[in-house]
């Protein structure tokens, strides 16, 4: 155990040395890589943390798009529903518009029908009416009543001033028959008196052909060609029938 | 084995000077150290390997227990004092291979070494603090102190060089005699002992370092402190 001073001046010498080259060699090169390493991991949680901001950020512009995107549908379905309710509407109107005109339609055919129904009753009436009427008057029919009618027509056709026929006949002037139906055989004089009167409203002489027709039931016909003179009991019912039907 | 006086003697004579064994063992270890760093350091990767792991684990906790004693002063004091731990711990390990002898088992070589650590108390401070402000802490609290500071400056500086030198002086001498008693084999859980007292030197050598260190800069910084308060 002794100093010597050669060695103790060496050994500062020597630490110094060692302290430059372990600086140099040693501490400042691992000091370095793990500067290195720290600032890329800083760079990383950097770029990590940037990384997520901007994914948050994105994130939020994809949440508020989705909002726009929802509100939109929203706005969209409503626009439609609005659209549906309104065509709905329409629709509605347009089917209870072409309802309606098929009701009325259907009450007009309806009652087209029950006034057909009810004109064919009635005429069905009528007929049965007038049927009743010349079976009941049937029963009142006789020459007298026959006697009376003809000369009701004869006073008429002479007072008459206007002709039966408006237009005579040309078959009159040449030569045709004026044909008279009667319910009842007429009696010379009365059937003279008519031949009588008829040629003096038309002006023209002739010769009528009387026959018999009991379907009369009482009264004449007088077929003048163009026309026909009717004063019976059946055509007076069945133009009343008739009137009735109109 | 050699005796633990052998590397204290004249290893070699170059002109007149006088080369002891620890000196060349000093030598033997710069230049491992400095091919172990030279090479080591080529090798450093972004992606580090097992050696690069534990050199950076190895810098980060020395880094860490040097910024625990001063913070903010950890660049300036961090080669010093890292260097000391590397130097005393591979000294003091180099006892444990025959035939070899610890460096730091030589009391120039601890010598040399505390008188680094007392200049290196006051380079620091000075550097911090500048010449004038740093003397002024011997007067404080009273320049009554001043002999005492003193006294306490130069004991812990003898005290540092000692400890460390006796220590591995007579672990060596504790292994060599029981080698001697007892023959081969018997020394060895006293080389067990040796490993776990070789760290705890080291770290005791550069921990106190480091704390002087730290003395003679927080006390301008705590004197400033006051002054700053007595102003505001």
């Amino acid at each position: 155990m002794h100093l010597s001073l050669t060695t103790f001046i060496i050994e500062i010498v020597n630490f110094l040395v060692l302290v430059w080259i372990l600086r140099r060699f040693l501490f400042a090169p691992v000091k370095r890589a793990i500067e290195a390493r720290r600032a890329s991991v800083e760079r990383m949680i950097e770029d990590s943390e940037k990384a997520r901001t901007e994914a948050a950020a994105i994130r939020t512009q994809y949440e508020n798009r989705l909002k726009d995107w929802n509100q939109e549908k929203d706005r969209s379905r409503a626009e439609f529903q609005k659209d549906l309710e309104t065509e709905k509407t329409r629709q509605m109107k347009t089917f209870y518009e072409q309802l309606e005109q098929e009701r009325a339609k259907a009450r007009a055919r309806d009652e087209q029908a029950a006034g057909e129904i009810r004109a064919a009753i009635e005429r069905q009436a009528m007929r049965q009416a007038m049927d009743f009427s010349c079976r009941f008057l049937s029963s009142f029919a006789s020459p007298e009543l026959e006697s009376r009618i003809i000369d009701l027509v004869t006073k008429r056709i002479e007072s008459s001033g206007a002709p039966l026929a408006q237009f005579p006949p040309e078959g009159l002037r040449n030569g045709a028959k004026i044909s008279v139906r009667s319910a009842f055989p007429l009696r010379p004089d009365q059937s003279s008196t008519l031949a009588k009167a008829l040629a003096k409203n038309l002006g023209v002489p002739m010769e009528p052909v009387f026959s018999v027709d009991p379907a009369l039931v009482a009264g004449l016909e007088i077929d003048l060609g163009v026309a026909d003179l009717k004063a019976n009991i059946r055509d007076e019912l069945k133009l009343f029938s008739e009137s009735g039907e109109g | 084995m050699l005796s633990a006086g052998a590397f204290e003697r004249t290893f070699v004579s170059i002109g007149g000077l006088q080369i002891s064994g620890s000196v060349v063992m000093t030598w033997v270890i710069m230049a491992g150290l400095f091919l172990f760093s030279f090479l080591s350091s080529r090798t450093l990767s972004h992606k580090p390997k097992s050696l690069q792991t534990v050199l950076e684990g190895l810098v980060l906790v020395m880094e860490d227990a040097i910024d625990a004693v001063i913070p903010g002063k950890t660049a300036l004091v961090f080669p010093f004092i890292a260097t000391l731990w590397i130097f005393v711990f591979v000294a003091n390990m180099l006892g444990l291979i025959p035939g070899l002898s610890s460096p730091t088992s030589d009391l120039s070589v601890t010598s040399a070494l505390a008188i680094l650590v007392f200049f290196s108390v006051h380079w620091f401070g000075v550097r911090s603090e500048g010449v004038k402000n740093y003397l002024r802490h011997y007067l404080a609290p009273t320049p009554l102190m001043l002999p005492f500071n003193l006294v306490s400056e130069l004991s812990r500086t003898l005290a540092l060089a000692v400890r460390l030198f006796g220590n591995m002086m007579s672990l060596e001498l504790t292994a060599i005699l029981v080698l001697v008693v007892a023959g081969p084999l018997v020394p060895i859980p006293i080389l067990m002992l040796h490993i776990i007292e070789g760290v705890i030197q080291a770290y005791l050598f550069g921990m106190l370092a480091l704390i002087y260190i730290a003395g003679g800069i927080q006390s301008q910084e705590l004197r400033q402190e006051k002054e700053r308060g007595r102003t505001s």
